[in-house]
């Protein structure tokens, strides 16, 4: 029988794997205007804004915006989760 | 962070005003049935999949000449925790990107939580759901159906755009020209979204299969009972 991840160490690792790609492997990405970027541009949608400056380096992006994502979204569910246990108890009391 | 997602003044005020209310209706339903699924474990799997997504979406990949694209990630989400709960994940990053980075407008949030994630999770879980019907039962056939799902949803969500843009663009293009090069060029981000969406999938089907919500099924793949097994919030 395979050993199985415990799902502790499988969500630390996917954070590690998660932090690397945006903060490390991103450098790599390509600079080019994706889709829907170049479809605006060639068709005139919207105001075509100048590029401001970026508030944050490619790296600081990745690793804010990985911890601040898993922080929001875990909070969340954790309190819709929280919000329904609470329901499903009043509800059998009642 | 460069900005990626739909930027303010694509849309007249209407149609974003519209958009964001069918946003806010979906994710509050979402949010709801959520309540019902959500166990232990996929809370911090939930919480997981957002992250991932929100440093995927980062890695533009070049498709044609002078144009790259990224993932969108609804179906990679809802394959892994769910609809309800994947089109949170995703709206979680969209709120994220345009809040903190600046990426995709604060009027066009409504526009782009309906195109990537409401679309894309719901309408992409669908598809998936449709493929896995046709295929056979085996855990080879989730990651085939993951990645077809995925790349379908791409193309789903720029029609979306399309008609978005029908109704209230702001732009001169006839709408022909803009649904041609707006699909055209989401068929080939869709591939590469279907190629990364079967191999995150085929990964943690690999390591832990019981942790995949669109594999469920497969009672080979039922988590065994672990009772040890409880993540400290």
């Amino acid at each position: 029988v395979k050993a199985r991840v415990g799902l502790r160490g499988f969500v630390i690792a996917g954070l590690a794997v998660a932090l690397l790609l945006g903060a490390v492997v991103s450098r790599w990405a390509s600079t080019k205007p994706d889709g829907l970027e170049k479809v605006a541009a060639d068709n005139h949608i919207g105001a075509q804004a100048a590029p401001t400056g970026e508030r944050f380096t490619p790296v600081e992006t990745g690793l804010l915006g990985v911890t601040i994502t898993f922080a929001i979204a875990g909070g969340l569910l954790v309190l819709v989760r929280r919000s329904s246990r609470g329901r499903s108890r009043r509800a059998e009391a009642a | 962070l460069r900005g990626v997602h739909i930027p303010d003044g694509f849309m007249d005020a209407g149609t974003s005003a519209g958009a964001g209310a069918v946003a806010v209706g979906g994710i509050g339903l979402s949010l709801k049935r959520a309540g019902q699924v959500l166990d232990e474990k996929r809370v911090p799997l939930a919480g997981l999949v957002a992250a991932f997504i929100f440093a995927v979406q980062m890695l533009n990949f070049p498709v044609a000449a002078g144009t790259s694209g990224h993932l969108l990630g609804g179906v990679l989400a809802a394959v892994l925790v769910g609809p309800q709960i994947g089109a949170i994940c995703i709206a979680v990053v969209l709120v994220v990107q345009a809040l903190v980075f600046a990426d995709g407008g604060l009027s066009a949030l409504g526009l782009n939580v309906i195109n990537m994630s409401l679309v894309t999770a719901f309408g992409g879980y669908l598809i998936f759901l449709a493929l896995r019907a046709l295929l056979p039962q085996r855990s080879s056939s989730v990651v085939v159906a993951s990645g077809i799902a995925a790349g379908c949803a791409v193309v789903l969500a720029s029609v979306a755009f399309t008609l978005e843009y029908a109704i209230g663009g702001a732009g001169g293009a006839s709408l022909g020209k803009v649904a041609g090069a707006m699909i055209g060029v989401h068929v080939l981000i869709g591939i590469g979204e279907g190629i990364i969406t079967g191999m995150t999938v085929s990964v943690v089907l690999a390591t832990r299969p019981d942790l995949v919500w669109g594999a469920r099924d497969l009672p080979q793949l039922a988590a065994p009972s672990e009772p040890a097994e409880r993540m400290a919030a």
